[in-house]
C-alpha cells in the first residue's frame, strides 16, 4: 500500500468527541488488516491512556525532550484487541507536571526541536511497523502542541458540533490557522459530530433536508464536511465501552463510522 | 525604512487608517511646534507688556484645552462628526493665521482660549475615530504610526524654519499650513459614527475601574514630567545640552512611540508601560543625585524615549476599555486633559517653583512618584486579551514551522 497518510483530528473546542471517533476509526482500519498507528497529542488533557487502561513507563513526552525513541514507548495492542493487523499506540502523560512542563517551561525554539524529533520518530514508525496510516489525537484550540500536530498531517480533520460557538470557533481556526497549513501541503475537512435531532427518524425540524444544511455550513466554515454523525447517548455517557466499531459492529454509531472511514480512505488516496 | 512588518496584519481599511493617520498628526504636530514657539508667539501678541501677561496667555491656552476636550467628549455622539471636526480644525487654522496681525491683552485673552478650544474640542473625536476603525490587536501600532507621523511632519516644519531662518511671522503661516493638513483626512472618510443602540454603547461597571488603575499613573506620568520641564538649569553651561537633549527627546518620542506600539500589540499595554515608568524614574533619580550636563543629557534621551512609550499606550488604552459611543469621553478624560496638564505644568519657570522646593528634591519625589505609579498598573487587567496574544504568537510559531516541514520534505 502506497498511502502511507498522516491523519490528525482536532477541534476548536473539547468535547466533540475526537478521542473516541480517532480511535473506532483507527481500530476499524487494523480489524480490516491495515497496520495503524495511533498517537494520544492531546498533551494538555490525555485521554487515551485511560481508555486503553494502560500503565506505560514512558510517554510521547519523553520522545519529545529527547528522553526516549519512540520505539519505547509505543506498543502494538492489534492482537489484544483481536485485530487483523497492527494496532500500534502511544500515549502521552497525564501527570500535572508533565502538562505543566509542556504548556508553560517550553519556550518556542524547544517546541520546534521537539517537532524535529517527531518527524524523526515518524519516519521510523512508518518504516519499522510498516503503517498504513498514522493516526494523531489533537488538543482542541490554537495552542503549541495542536499546531504543530497539525502541521506535520496530511490530512486534517475538524470535528466540530452544530453549535453557534463551535462554528464561529471553526471558521476563525480556519482563516487564522487552516488556510497557513495548507501551504504545507495538508488538506483539511470537516466532520460533523454529536449531531442533534439527525437520527434518520427524527422529526426535528431543520433536518429534513441535512444536505442542504451541511451545503450551508460548508458555505460558512469554508471547508467541506466529510461525515456526520448524530448524538448518540449510549456512546456519550458509556462507562466502560468505547471500541464500539470492534465490539459492536451493527451499533449506528459504527456504521456511520464504518462510512466515514471509507470517506478517508478515498481522500487519502486523492 | 521598510513599513511592511508593522503594518502587515493590518485590518484597518486603507482609507480610514489615512484619514486616522492624517487627521491626528496634523493637529498634534501644529500643537507640538506650537508649544515649542508658544512663548515667542505669545510675547509677540503683548510685546510692550510684562512676563506674567505672557503666563495668562498659557493659562487660557491649556486651561481651555482642557475644557474644551471635555466639552468635546461629552456633545462628541450628539453631533455628526464630521460637523464637530471641520469647524475644530478650521478654527485651528484660522486662529492661528491672525495671530500676527493683532496686539494687545484683550487680543492675548481671545487668542489663546481660541487656539486652546481649536486644540481641545474635536481631539477626543479624533483620538476616538483611531480606535473606532481599528482591532485591538492593531491599535497600538496604528497609534505609534500617528505619533511617528507626527513627529516626522514637526520635525519637516523644523528643518524648513530652521534652513529657510524663517521670521516669526512665517513661522505662524506655516504653522497654519501643518494644521490644514489635518483637512486633507475629511477627504478619505465620511467620518460616520457606528449606529448603535444605548445598550451597545453601556459599559460594565469594571471596565470604569480598568480605567483608574490606567488613568492614575498617567496623571502621574503628566505631572512629574510637567513639573521636571524646569529642572535643567537655564544656565549657559547647559545650552548646548539643552538644545541637543531636546532634539534627541523628541527623536527619541519618535522612534520609541512605534516601538512601544508594536510591543503593545505583541505583548500587551503593561510591558511598555512599566518599563518607561522605571526608565523615568531612574533618570529623575540620577539628575536627582547630581544635575550636571551628561546626566542631564541622559535625562532628556530617557524621557524622550519614556514619553514615546507612554503617548502611544495611553493613546490606545482608552480605546481598548471603551465601545464606540463612550470613547469621546474616554479620551477627553483619560488622554486629553493629563497631557493638557503635563504642558501647562511645563510653563511654570524653574525659580517659582525652586523657591518651595530645591530641584534636587523635587526630582527626588518625581522618581518616588512614578516607582509609585507602578503598583496600579500591576493591579490592573492587561486591555490586550491574552487570546490575541496567544494568536499571534502561535502565527509566527506556524511560520517557524513551515520551514521545518520543508526541510523534512526535503529530506525525506
Amino acid at each position: 500500500m502506497g498511502d502511507r497518510k498522516t491523519l490528525a483530528f482536532h477541534s476548536y473546542k473539547g468535547g466533540t468527541g475526537k478521542t473516541t471517533l480517532i480511535t473506532n476509526i483507527a481500530a476499524l482500519y487494523a480489524k480490516n488488516g491495515l497496520n495503524v498507528g495511533l498517537l494520544d497529542f492531546d498533551l494538555y488533557a490525555p485521554s487515551l491512556v485511560s481508555y486503553f487502561r494502560k500503565k506505560p513507563n514512558l510517554f510521547l513526552n519523553d520522545v519529545l525532550s529527547g528522553q526516549a525513541e519512540i520505539f519505547d514507548v509505543v506498543e502494538d495492542i492489534g492482537s489484544e484487541l483481536n485485530l487483523k493487523g497492527k494496532f500500534i499506540v502511544g500515549f502521552s502523560s497525564s501527570r500535572k507536571e508533565d502538562i505543566k512542563e509542556i504548556e508553560v517551561r517550553h519556550d518556542s525554539k524547544w517546541q520546534l526541536q521537539a517537532v524535529r524529533r517527531f518527524l524523526k520518530a515518524k519516519q521510523e514508525l512508518f518504516k519499522k511497523y510498516n503503517l498504513d496510516y498514522l493516526f494523531l489525537d489533537t488538543s482542541p484550540g490554537i495552542r503549541y502542541w495542536s499546531i504543530n500536530t497539525l502541521a506535520t498531517a496530511d490530512l486534517l480533520f475538524l470535528l466540530m458540533k452544530d453549535s453557534d460557538m463551535d462554528i464561529d470557533g471553526t471558521r476563525k481556526m480556519i482563516n487564522d490557522i487552516y488556510d497557513s497549513l495548507s501551504r504545507f501541503g495538508s488538506k483539511y475537512y470537516i466532520i460533523l459530530n454529536k449531531v442533534p435531532g439527525a437520527l434518520p427518524n427524527s422529526r426535528i425540524e431543520g433536518f429534513s433536508n441535512e444536505k442542504a444544511w451541511i451545503e450551508e455550513l460548508e458555505r460558512v466554515v469554508g471547508a467541506k464536511v466529510v461525515g456526520s454523525i448524530p448524538c448518540f447517548c449510549d456512546i456519550q455517557f458509556s462507562r466502560h465501552e468505547f471500541l464500539f466499531s470492534i465490539n459492536q459492529p451493527n451499533h449506528p454509531f459504527s456504521t456511520k463510522i464504518s462510512s466515514i472511514a471509507e470517506n478517508l480512505k478515498v481522500l487519502c488516496e486523492q | 525604512m521598510s513599513m511592511n512588518f508593522v503594518i502587515k496584519s493590518f485590518k484597518v481599511p486603507t482609507r480610514k487608517f489615512a484619514a486616522a493617520t492624517i487627521l491626528t498628526s496634523g493637529t498634534l504636530a501644529w500643537f507640538f511646534l506650537l508649544n515649542f514657539y508658544i512663548s515667542d508667539i505669545l510675547t509677540s501678541v503683548t510685546p510692550n507688556e510684562p512676563l506674567n501677561y505672557f503666563n495668562i496667555g498659557q493659562i487660557l491656552f491649556y486651561g481651555f484645552a482642557i475644557f474644551s476636550a471635555l466639552v468635546g467628549s461629552f456633545i462628541g455622539r450628539k453631533i455628526s462628526r464630521r460637523k464637530l471636526l471641520f469647524p475644530w480644525i478650521l478654527i485651528g487654522v484660522i486662529s492661528t493665521v491672525i495671530l500676527p496681525f493683532f496686539h494687545g491683552i484683550f487680543f492675548l485673552t481671545i487668542i489663546s482660549s481660541l487656539l486652546g478650544m481649536s486644540l481641545g474640542l474635536g481631539l477626543p473625536s479624533s483620538m476616538a475615530f483611531i480606535s473606532d476603525c481599528t482591532e485591538i490587536e492593531e491599535r497600538a501600532r496604528v497609534s505609534g504610526i500617528i505619533i511617528l507621523a507626527t513627529f516626522i511632519l514637526a520635525f519637516v516644519a523644523m528643518a524648513i524654519i530652521r534652513t529657510l531662518g524663517l521670521e516669526l511671522v512665517n513661522v505662524i503661516f506655516l504653522f497654519a499650513i501643518v494644521r490644514s493638513t489635518s483637512l486633507i483626512a475629511l477627504a478619505f472618510d465620511k467620518f460616520e459614527y457606528q449606529s448603535l443602540k444605548p445598550t451597545q454603547v453601556r459599559l460594565p461597571n469594571i471596565a470604569y475601574k480598568e480605567f483608574l488603575f490606567y488613568l492614575f499613573p498617567w496623571i502621574m506620568f503628566s505631572v512629574a514630567a510637567g513639573l521636571a520641564w524646569s529642572l535643567i538649569p537655564l544656565k549657559p553651561e547647559f545650552d548646548a545640552v539643552r538644545s541637543l537633549g531636546t532634539n534627541l527627546r523628541y527623536v527619541g518620542i519618535a522612534i520609541f512611540g512605534l516601538i512601544s506600539g508594536i510591543t503593545a500589540d505583541r505583548y500587551g499595554r503593561k510591558p511598555p508601560i512599566i518599563a518607561a515608568l522605571i526608565m523615568l524614574g531612574l533618570s529623575f533619580a540620577l539628575i536627582g543625585f547630581n544635575m550636571n550636563q551628561t546626566n542631564a543629557l541622559i535625562y532628556l534621551v530617557v524621557s524622550g524615549i519614556a514619553w514615546g512609550l507612554l503617548f502611544v499606550v495611553f493613546l490606545a488604552i482608552p480605546g481598548d476599555l471603551s465601545k464606540p459611543g463612550s470613547r469621546e469621553t474616554f479620551y477627553g478624560i483619560g488622554y486629553i486633559a493629563p497631557l493638557a496638564i503635563l504642558f501647562a505644568l511645563s510653563s511654570i519657570p524653574g525659580e517659582t517653583m525652586f523657591t518651595y522646593i530645591s530641584a534636587s528634591s523635587l526630582s527626588q519625589v518625581l522618581s518616588f512618584i512614578l516607582f509609585m505609579s507602578i503598583i496600579p498598573i500591576l493591579m490592573a487587567t492587561e486591555t490586550l486579551p491574552k487570546e490575541r496574544m496567544q494568536e499571534r504568537k502561535m502565527k509566527n510559531h506556524l511560520k517557524k514551522l513551515e520551514e521545518i516541514i520543508e526541510e523534512n520534505k526535503e529530506a525525506g
